[in-house]
């Protein structure tokens, strides 16, 4: 890793860190002041003034009781994946393909560093920023559960579930720098880098919808996330967890290798 | 004798039994060229009567290098000395002798010994292919240790492509080439120490001030040393405060330029370093680069204006549609330059004199006509003399004009 490159990049990300940082936890105390353990009609009223399609694409069609599978239910099925994928999406593109695009990746190059190493510690960047902004939002879901219903958080259940989500997420982000790193200009690389995830996640949204199409589960990794199963302990954490973890290793891997091994157009 | 056939320059010289390559005048070398001795010594400079005189570089046999001036070929003036193991001096000298050290040069360590002879770039039957079929195609050339090498071509002949293939950004298609005895494409990082190189295009990390890039890339190179930065600053009247976006094109043109020297680099790879530059800054980096020869770099530059190389340079090469046309000394391609001048007539009877002594005739619109000369300047002026001349302008020309020779007609009309 070459410290002083990952500096500059935190340097020029930051804000962007903040943003979805906020946003999330935002998103995250809004749904748990809305958890009423008293009444949970209150949310079955809510969901009844949306049409049924965008309750089944969302994945709000069960009821829940508890805390953790209200927030299983309701956060991390649709939030708590989008605007991971949307940070994501920015990211990979801003740490490879622009510097490439643009042509400042020359001035990078022309340091006496590897393409490895360069491109290494834009991929660090990209993973240690993608665990942190999760984290800080699971300690978020932790704060604000703690504060508002003190000792109704099953906080082992919660923390197995967030656990899912960042590898999810970093599977995610390993097909956005995948991209930024195969292609030159950022209108392929945003297609591609862009598109493919944004596939993954409505063909998700359209398998919730209608079980009439049951072959749509093996043409997303997202089919492999259940967050009520999770919170259920009917999904193994771990098994997903390597899953994803192959996913990520592979797809990063490589994204480096191809870059070290292709012409630049610089 | 035909001057525009090459090889009829060359003469076995039977006084010196050498190879000469440049003019003769009563049968000995005279003006600018290259003679190789039998023994192995080789002259590269100026003559006068057959003897070095004036700016040149001798490499003797033994390796030694001596790099100045000379006066009826002995060792004269200001100039600089290589020994076979490194060690170089700096001085004054007369009839041969060291008068005065002016400066111990420090040998340029491990990056000096790993080199088996003076070429510093070495490229050898180059190809590189775009999908559209453009690209650059079997190049030959080397640029030899403290040399100011100027690869002349105009936009979209290939010499930018070079320079990709210099920095390893892509991997040749065919043959290869080596900076300092090193592979371009499998050594960029070791190569990458010792060199400085300014893209064509600017672009920087736009949202960073120029002071946070130049930490970066100094940083980024494991240099801390900030005399050398900002003495450049200084010479450039850089401002590097303010945001790379808010810039001007000169600015950013002179962040490029410092971001290049400010390692103190072995070999300069440059690619049109004088763009968007105003005339004042474009004689400070004229300066700069004739300075770093002078210390014993070795600069590539491409280029689209000859004027500027040959303020510059040393030699060119002329590239055309990805092919190398010429590799010249540059004093010859002065000679080989074809100027257009812009005459204006006070009638248009004297356009036929001009015609009629055999002067090459361009564009007529009333009374001005454009005239090419290319060395007979005696006869154009001995014309121009007996017409009444109202008006006299240097018309501007691109490179294929300036080099009619190396592009050929087609090139120009197309």
């Amino acid at each position: 890793m070459i410290f002083p490159l990952f500096k500059s990049t935190a340097k020029s990300s930051w804000i962007i860190f903040v943003v979805f940082t906020a946003v999330l936890f935002m998103y995250m105390s809004i749904m748990v002041s809305m958890y009423d353990p008293e009444n949970i009609d209150a949310m079955a009223q809510y969901l009844e003034t949306l049409p049924q399609g965008m309750i089944d694409a969302f994945g709000y069609d069960t009821t829940a009781t508890d805390l953790v599978s209200f927030m299983g239910l309701y956060f991390y099925g649709f939030i708590a994946l989008l605007f991971p994928l949307i940070y994501c999406i920015i990211l990979a593109n801003r740490l490879v393909a622009v510097h490439v695009d643009r042509g400042s990746m020359a001035y990078l190059l022309a340091t006496p560093n590897t393409r490895v190493k360069i491109i290494t510690t834009q991929a660090l960047f990209m993973v240690i920023s993608v665990v942190m902004l999760l984290i800080l939002n699971t300690a978020a879901g932790i704060v604000t559960s703690e504060t508002m219903f003190p000792g109704k958080m099953d906080i082992p259940a919660f923390l197995n579930l967030n656990l899912a989500t960042i590898m999810l997420t970093l599977a995610i982000s390993s097909i956005c720098f995948f991209f930024s790193c195969l292609f030159s200009e950022t209108k392929n690389s945003l297609a591609f880098g862009a598109g493919v995830p944004i596939l993954f996640f409505v063909i998700n949204m359209l398998r919730n919808i209608s079980d009439s199409y049951p072959w749509l589960e093996y043409l997303t990794i997202y089919s492999l996330y259940d967050p009520p199963q999770i919170v259920a302990g009917e999904q193994s954490v771990v098994l997903i967890s390597l899953i994803f973890a192959g996913i990520t290793l592979f797809l990063y891997g490589s994204g480096i290798i191809i870059f070290s091994r292709r012409n630049l157009y610089l | 004798m035909d001057k525009n056939d090459k090889s009829s320059y060359h003469h076995n010289i039977p006084f010196v039994g050498g190879d000469y390559s440049g003019q003769l005048e009563n049968n000995l070398p005279h003006g600018w060229g290259k003679l190789l001795l039998p023994n192995g010594t080789q002259y590269d400079g100026e003559w006068k009567e057959g003897k070095p005189h004036g700016e040149g570089t001798v490499y003797y046999p033994s390796g030694k290098i001596y790099k100045g001036e000379f006066y009826k070929g002995k060792k004269h003036g200001y100039g600089k000395l290589t020994q076979p193991d490194g060690k170089r001096i700096k001085g004054t000298w007369e009839n041969d002798k060291l008068i005065k050290i002016l400066e111990k040069l420090k040998s340029r360590d491990a990056f000096t010994k790993r080199q088996q002879d003076k070429d510093m770039i070495n490229i050898q039957s180059l190809t590189f292919q775009y999908g559209s079929g453009k690209g650059i195609f079997d190049l030959d050339f080397t640029v030899e240790e403290g040399e100011v090498f100027g690869y002349l071509g105009p936009n979209g002949s290939g010499k930018t492509t070079t320079i990709r293939n210099l920095l390893g950004f892509v991997k040749p298609g065919n043959g290869k080439c080596t900076i300092n005895g090193l592979d371009c494409w499998n050594n960029a990082r070791q190569i990458q120490k010792e060199l400085g190189y300014l893209p064509g295009e600017i672009a920087f990390i736009d949202e960073m001030t120029g002071t946070q890039f130049l930490n970066l890339i100094s940083d980024m190179r494991g240099s801390r040393d900030k005399s050398r930065r900002d003495s450049l600053i200084e010479r450039f009247e850089l401002d590097p405060s303010g945001r790379i976006r808010k810039m001007s094109k000169g600015m950013k043109q002179k962040l490029g330029i410092v971001t290049a020297f400010m390692h103190d680099p072995a070999v300069y790879i440059l690619d049109e370093p004088t763009s968007g530059l105003d005339p004042l800054m474009q004689n400070v980096f004229v300066k700069l680069a004739l300075e770093e020869r002078d210390r014993g770099k070795t600069i590539l530059m491409s280029s689209h204006n000859f004027e500027e190389t040959y303020r510059t340079c040393d030699r060119a090469g002329i590239i055309r549609e990805g092919r190398l046309v010429a590799v010249e000394d540059v004093h010859s391609l002065k000679s080989s330059q074809r100027k257009a001048y812009l005459v204006t007539l006070e009638s248009r009877s004297d356009i036929e004199h001009l015609r009629s002594v055999g002067l090459e005739l361009g564009n007529i619109s009333k009374n001005t006509v454009e005239v090419y000369v290319s060395g007979n300047y005696n006869q154009f002026i001995d014309a121009l003399a007996k017409c009444n001349i109202l008006g006299l302008e240097v018309a501007t020309q691109s490179l294929e004009q300036v080099f009619l020779k190396y592009y050929g007609r087609e090139a120009v009309s197309r």
